[in-house]
């Protein structure tokens, strides 16, 4: 679970905190840096969990426009087994360069990994030494059980806390930020994929890893898809030569005998029936994750958002977890607002503030209708 | 065709703590998330009271139009009123829009006295009285309900009061919800 996120000088953050509850709806204006939060949280995790290169990850262009600092600080809290951690990466992205200055990470705040960036040609290069690309390294300080390592990491610009901090990257693992694109989630799959992609279109080599890992999970989803999408009986893999497989999913045929089904390729589905389904899943398969949803209420019928979004509520409470939602639906602002929901603003282009969602006492109207009216926090 | 929701809850609660209680029963009692649905009420200090007495009427209307209806939960609290006094205050509207007296059907009227802050309070294990306002000095914006839901929803099902001098509204309501029949 995330419990603290800062970012200061990338896009529209600045001097930015985010402390988010269990299950919470973001809403605010268009370009008010919803997106932009959730943006940087799968930066900071394909950093570290991906070992990309910082340069692969952050751009100079990520830089807050109207500022001319050059140096980027992210920090993340997240709870997870038990433990805290909490780290923080700072950055530099100097014309077309993106360098790592230091990276830290505590875990219940003692262990660490201390990385520092350091160049020349003794490596003691300090902050008064110009800069020598071609020799550098990441000096890399570990304390743990009382003792400390310390050692120098030569690719110097990928993570070194990836490089070293298994339990943090299996919590980051289970930070899943989706934005559904129904279009893409086609029928064909070769290897199982444990989590699901940004737009979810590996659902089907995600629902080949639950089979093959998780098949209780499974057996309790498949009534939940009954229950909620009309004729919905059950998936099948099947075979498709040597090594490809085909998602297929059985439907009840209206006016049939009585257990007659017929088959679909997932990929026949209608969007909306495809994002359904991906919604379920997660919200089932994925209790205990931190889940970031932007706009859920794409593609899906207005009927069916409410069930989705108390079961995945249910499912939090139960099992534990996290779900952050952006949405501008009014069912989930109705829902959701004013206790679970907070509001993005920007001023005149300026940096993203976070304020609660508050209204006058003496206002008569639903949280969405206050939304539509742009009365919130007047 | 999608399948209907089912049974309405009408609350006046703009934190939902009241559907959450009531949600938190009918999914024990058998019903699935698809077939309950919480309106929309507004926010505002008195906006929900407000909101659940002028939509009452209409709502129990739409219950006995709609075939696929099987229940109306309202959800109220009584704040310095009497339970009996809030559902007088909801037979005048019906009375008011020309709608029949609430007979036997499935129509539950759920009061918590002084408010559901107080039901929160006496499941988590405390003592309580029904004119202290626990809104105000123990149940705040941020307080965990988990434990009192499911404390509700098996005092509700199983009529066992998890602890002693369960508060009368509290009794009041379980006889009330078992009006709405099973999934």
């Amino acid at each position: 679970m995330i419990t603290r996120f800062y970012v200061d000088n990338y896009k529209c953050l600045v001097n930015f905190e985010y402390k988010p509850k269990p299950m919470e709806l973001i809403i605010g204006a268009n370009g008010s840096g919803k997106t932009t939060v959730f943006e940087a949280l799968e930066c900071i995790k394909d950093f570290i969990v991906n070992q990309k290169k910082v340069e692969e990850v952050f751009y100079p262009t990520n830089l807050t426009r109207w500022q001319s600092r050059e140096r980027v600080i992210f920090e993340l809290q997240v709870s997870d087994s038990g433990k805290v951690y909490d780290y923080k990466l700072v950055l530099e992205l100097i014309g077309f360069m993106s360098f790592i200055v230091s990276e830290n990470l505590r875990i219940n705040g003692k262990e660490s990994i201390d990385a520092k960036f350091k160049s020349g040609v003794d490596g003691n290069g300090g902050d008064e030494e110009p800069i020598n690309f071609n020799i550098s390294f990441l000096e890399v300080s570990m304390a743990r059980g009382g003792s400390t390592d310390v050692f120098r990491i030569w690719d110097g610009d990928r993570s070194a806390v990836g490089h070293s901090a298994d339990e943090f990257i299996e919590a980051l693992k289970n930070v899943v930020s989706v934005k559904l694109n129904p279009p893409t989630m086609l029928s064909a799959l070769k290897t199982s994929q444990r989590h699901p992609s940004k737009s979810f279109a590996n659902f089907p080599a995600y629902y080949l890893h639950l089979l093959q890992e998780k098949q209780s999970v499974i057996f309790d989803l498949l009534p939940v898809l009954r229950e909620n999408i009309e004729g919905f009986r059950s998936f099948v893999l099947e075979e498709r030569g040597p090594e490809a497989r085909q998602l297929r999913v059985e439907f009840a045929v209206e006016g049939g005998k009585k257990g007659q089904t017929v088959r679909y390729d997932f990929g026949e589905l209608s969007d909306g029936q495809r994002a359904l389904i991906a919604l379920y899943t997660l919200a089932f398969c994925e209790s205990g994750s931190t889940l970031l949803i932007d706009e859920p209420e794409n593609f899906i019928s207005l009927r069916e958002l409410q069930p989705w979004l108390m079961l995945l509520r249910e499912r939090i409470e139960d099992f534990g977890g996290q779900a952050i939602l952006i949405s501008h639906h009014p069912e989930f602002i109705n829902v959701l607002a004013p206790q679970d929901a907070i509001q993005f603003r920007r001023k005149d282009g300026g940096p993203v503030m976070i304020r609660p969602f508050e209204i006058a006492p003496d206002v008569d109207l639903t949280p969405a209708e206050i939304v539509a009216r742009g009365w919130e926090n007047e | 065709m999608s399948r209907p929701s089912e049974v309405f809850i009408l609350g006046e609660d703009a934190n939902k703590r009241q559907q959450d209680f009531i949600r938190k029963y009918l999914t024990k009692r058998g019903f699935n998330h698809r077939q309950i649905r919480d309106l929309p009420c507004p926010v505002g200090e008195t906006a929900g009271i407000t909101f659940v007495l002028s939509n009452y009427a209409k709502q129990v209307h739409n219950l006995r139009a709609a075939t696929a209806s099987k229940g109306l939960i309202v959800a109220i609290d009584a704040d310095e009123e009497t339970v009996v006094k809030r559902k007088e205050q909801l037979d005048e509207k019906l009375k008011a829009a020309g709608e029949a007296a609430r007979g036997e059907e499935p129509i539950a009227i759920v009061v918590p006295r002084r408010n559901i802050e107080t039901w929160i309070w006496f499941l988590d294990g405390n003592k309580v009285d029904e004119s202290t306002d626990y809104k105000r000095t123990s149940v705040r914006d941020n307080y965990d309900m988990a434990d009192a839901k499911r404390a509700f929803a098996d005092f509700v099902v199983s009529g066992r009061s998890p602890f002693e001098d369960c508060p009368p509204s509290l009794e009041d309501a379980r006889v009330e919800l078992l009006r709405i029949p099973h999934s």
